[in-house]
């Protein structure tokens, strides 16, 4: 489904990506790990078109999607989050999926200027389905609430729902878990594992090894930018590479 | 035809390139540390000037070339203490917030301006030479005081590269503009680092006002004449490269020299405005610009007045009252407060268009242009075509909207500082284009002899009630239509989109349209309000298209707020206001303009209208409402 082939990025004299190659397979969770600093994020970046590759290419199914827009390819069904700040922040909870909606409207760009019946009937209907998604990320009751006013975990929370308020057919998840209490982690573990069932596949790149190796189907291992190892979860926690990968930062 | 004497384009070159490099090397320098653009760099260069005039003032028998020398000392001294001062007081207590920073500098910038008028008077004084004299070399003419220009820069150059390369201090500096947290992982004191970066940064353009002071005159608003170029220069450079500066002060310095060398010295602004909307559209961050990260939103803000909010119905009323006022106003006014009132309503249609073009993020310096173009459009398309107005109405706003379109190009894909600052030059060189070509536009004295309006309804618009009530009719349905365009979806999705450009991306927003569009939007109003400008004054020159009415429209949306149109409205009146009180010391307004406008930006972020709605929320709910808090994005990181 999403196929990189060779892919390569440098900041100066720094190589954050090195020939990786991989491929994430239709409705699987396919987890990206690494070390801090292994290049994660900037794979993110690159294959959501906001940061443009030195070598190497993304496809899309059959397109080729390097080089594209971000808003472009997310248009094409690729949803993503950002590791730090992923809403609207004086957005209401509402408001921030309506936003996100974009790729589901039909109505001409006049129409939505000039606030005419058929733009606000539109909305009115994203507006139902952001209470539906919403709801099913276990905020419906914050419907109203200004996101910024959030504790820092409930806002993680809605970064996923936004993403998923773009109708995607891949979601890519920087660290949905980083933050959240031990409650919420087996709650949004569960909500991501029923999205794949309904035939979504899912990108994660996550620290928490525990939820990772519970709930991938797949696993990329990422270090100093190089793909390390690949293989199913009982695969990877055998890797002699990813373990000494892992041990070697965390005895530095 | 043209003696092209290639040894005097060279020693031009040399000496155009020494000052532009020290004059813009400084605010690259202090861009890279700060990240913050000093509009009052300027006034540093502008007080240097004065420093040097005022040596010879008082020491009249002192030779001149020792005279030059202590100014040479002295200046670069003041504007150091100056810069230091100004870190303090500016500065440091905006250092979260670098757009309220650049704001409040420019408020400053006017502040000293109108502070050198009072001391010294608004006329330029011209000084002698300081080191009379020339050579001739190979056919070139290289005066004295040229050689201590280039001869000054190429020092400076090298005493900062040595700072810089081979100090501890400037390693610091260095760090310091590299990576903000690792510097002070490292230990180093960001406050000193800033405080030295400012105190080089405002001594580098004290001692170029020096070096240029006998060259051109000075005078309070040569700062203001010679940013220009240093802004150039930096976006061409790179915000905050210093190489990149270097680079593009030699460019610039090139250029700049063939074309006075061979006789066009008049159209330079427009030239080098070119190159920099075409280097813009090939380099967006500029020829050495780093490639800022795609996550680097820095710290989300909450706007602190939203949520609290007055009921519609309290609105709507405030609205109708506040029209009927402006309605029944030139009933009760004598005719010289009904001008004041079309031009306060002229003025209402600019800064409710000018919200629009904020609301996406971009703080324009052009708006102003687009009256200007509005009005010149107005002008030519009467005194050529003999369109009525009527027709001439709407086509202004469709040609300021098109020039809109063709400026947005290559600025759009800019972020921030490079679009407030592409869009000052580009603004600057249309219109130098006015007074240069005066075939079309007829030079500084404009076009004269407009008619206002043709007869409506049997209404004459000679009569200046009836073109009161004219341009309030206008003033309500542009109002009208900028807040239809305001609550709907596509202006919702602009706030949003400027709130968070990334994540917009990547839920699907166009964000260059989206912004495009409301450029564009807000461009329209105020091409159809140079239309009533010009048909109101009866002429169009480029003299009332200044610097100060810009900084005037800026004032009134920082001072009241953009969150909603009662913001710039609050904030045009409390301008409007102060001007009419001070009639008669003219001089003093852009004093209490700057004043208010670093005060708003120190002590009340969210606008007059932000503070009135919190204030007004605690009223009626008796109780406060959470304060400002901000969420650090590293928060989260593991
Ligand atoms: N825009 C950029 N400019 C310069 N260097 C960058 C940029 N983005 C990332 N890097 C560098 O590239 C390397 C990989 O960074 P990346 O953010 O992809 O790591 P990561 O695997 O996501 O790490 P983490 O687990 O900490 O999020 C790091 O050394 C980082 O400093
Ligand atoms: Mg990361």
């Amino acid at each position: 489904m999403l196929r990189v082939h060779d892919l390569t990025r440098r900041f100066g004299r720094l190589t954050a990506l090195d020939r990786v190659s991989f491929e994430v397979a239709e409705a699987t969770i396919h987890g990206l790990i690494g070390p801090n600093g292994s290049g994660k994020t900037t794979f993110f970046n690159l294959a959501t078109g906001f940061l443009q590759p030195n070598a190497g290419k993304v496809f899309w199914g059959d397109r080729e999607v390097t080089g594209l827009a971000p808003h472009h390819i997310s248009r094409l069904g690729i949803a993503r989050t950002f590791q730090n700040t992923s809403n609207f922040a004086n957005l209401t909870l509402r408001d921030n999926l309506v936003v996100a909606s974009r790729n589901r409207v039909q109505t001409s760009v006049l129409h939505r200027m000039l606030h005419l019946g058929s733009a606000r009937s539109e909305e009115a209907d994203h507006g139902r389905t952001a209470d539906a998604i919403l709801e099913r990320f276990g905020i419906g009751h914050l419907a109203h609430t200004i996101a910024a006013d959030l504790p820092g975990g409930t806002q993680k929370i809605l970064g996923v729902a936004i993403a998923l308020a773009t109708g995607p057919r891949l979601l890519m998840l920087d660290e949905p878990l980083a933050g959240l209490n031990p409650a919420e982690k087996v709650q949004l573990m569960d909500i991501l594992r029923s999205i794949r069932a309904e035939g979504l596949t899912l990108l994660l790149i996550e620290h928490d090894m525990k939820a990772i190796m519970q709930a991938c189907d797949r696993i990329t291992v990422l270090s100093y930018g190089t793909l390390l190892a690949e293989g199913s979860p009982a695969e990877i926690s055998r890797d002699p590479a990813t373990i000494k990968a892992y041990l070697g930062t965390e005895a530095a | 035809m043209f003696d092209i004497n290639l040894m005097q384009i060279l020693i031009n070159f040399l000496s155009l390139s020494a000052f532009y490099g020290l004059f813009a090397v400084g605010l690259a320098l202090v861009f890279g540390v700060m990240k913050v653009v000093n509009f009052a760099h300027g006034e540093f260069f502008m007080v240097g000037g004065y420093v040097l005039w005022m040596l010879v003032a008082l020491l009249p028998g002192v030779p001149l070339w020792l005279v030059f020398a202590g100014a040479l000392v002295l200046g670069p001294l003041v504007g150091a203490v100056m810069g230091i001062l100004v870190e303090r007081a500016i500065f440091e207590p905006t250092s979260k917030d670098a757009f309220g920073g650049f704001i409040a500098s420019l408020g400053l910038s006017y502040v000293l301006q109108a502070l050198v008028v009072l001391c010294f008077g608004v006329v330029s004084k011209s000084l002698p030479v300081m080191i009379p004299g020339q050579i001739e070399i190979f056919g070139g003419t290289l005066t004295w005081q040229r050689l201590v220009v280039i001869l000054c820069g190429l020092v400076m150059m090298v005493a900062l590269w040595y700072f810089l390369a081979r100090t501890s201090g400037g390693r610091a500096v260095r760090a310091a503009s590299q990576d903000r947290n690792a510097a002070l992982l490292q230990g180093i004191n960001l406050r000193r680092v800033r405080m030295v970066t400012m105190a080089i940064g405002a001594a580098m353009a004290a001692l170029s006002g020096v070096l240029m002071a006998s060259v051109i005159n000075v005078s309070p608003y040569m700062g203001l004449e010679a940013i220009w170029k240093a802004f150039i220069v930096v976006i061409v450079g790179g915000l905050g490269s210093i190489p990149g500066a270097i680079l593009a002060a030699t460019l610039f310095g090139l250029i700049d020299s063939i074309v006075t060398t061979l006789g066009f010295g008049q159209y330079v602004i427009i030239i080098d405005t070119v190159i920099m909307l075409g280097v813009l559209t090939f380099f967006p961050r500029g020829l050495l610009g780093r490639e800022a990260p795609p996550l680097d939103q820095g710290q989300v803000q909450r706007d602190p007045s939203v949520g609290s909010r007055i009921s519609g119905r309290v609105s709507l009323l405030l609205t109708l009252a506040f029209l009927a006022a402006l309605a029944a106003f030139p009933f009760a006014a004598s005719a010289y407060y009904t001008g004041i009132g079309v031009l306060f309503l002229i003025n209402l249609i600019l800064v409710m268009s000018y919200r629009t073009v904020t609301s996406m993020g971009g703080w324009s310096f052009a708006h102003i242009t687009m009256l200007a173009i509005g009005g010149y459009t107005m002008a030519l398309l009467q005194s050529h075509l003999g369109l009525s107005f009527w027709a001439i109405l709407p086509l202004s706003g469709i040609v300021a909207a098109g020039l809109a379109l063709i400026i947005a190009v290559p600025v759009m894909r800019t972020r921030q500082f490079y679009f407030f600052l592409s869009t000052f030059a580009a603004g600057e060189a249309i219109r130098q284009c006015f007074i240069q070509f005066r075939g079309t536009f007829g030079g500084i004295e404009g076009i004269p002899f407009l008619a206002p309006p043709e007869d409506l309804f049997g209404l004459s618009f000679y009569d200046p009630v009836n073109f009161y009530l004219l341009v309030l009719a206008i003033c309500v349905i542009s109002g009208g239509l900028l807040y239809v365009f305001d609550i709907s979806r596509t202006g919702r999705t602009i706030k949003a989109m400027a709130s968070n450009e990334n994540l917009s991306a990547a839920v699907g927003i166009n964000g260059f349209a989206l912004k495009m569009l409301a450029f564009c939007v807000g461009s329209f109003f105020a091409g159809c309000a140079g239309s009533l400008f010009a048909a109101y004054n009866g002429f169009v020159a480029p003299t009332d298209f200044t610097a100060q009415f810009m900084f005037k429209i800026i004032a009134a949306v920082i001072i009241g707020g953009n969150r909603t149109f009662w913001g710039p409205v609050i904030g045009l009146l409390v301008l409007t206001v102060i001007e009419e009180a001070l009639t008669g010391a003219n001089q003093l307004v852009p004093l209490f303009w700057g004043l208010i406008i670093i005060f708003t930006v120190l002590f009340i972020p969210s606008g007059l209208e932000g503070l009135a709605r919190r204030v007004l929320t605690r009223l009626v709910n008796g109780k406060s409402l959470g304060a400002t808090y901000r969420r650090g994005d590293d928060a989260s990181r593991a």
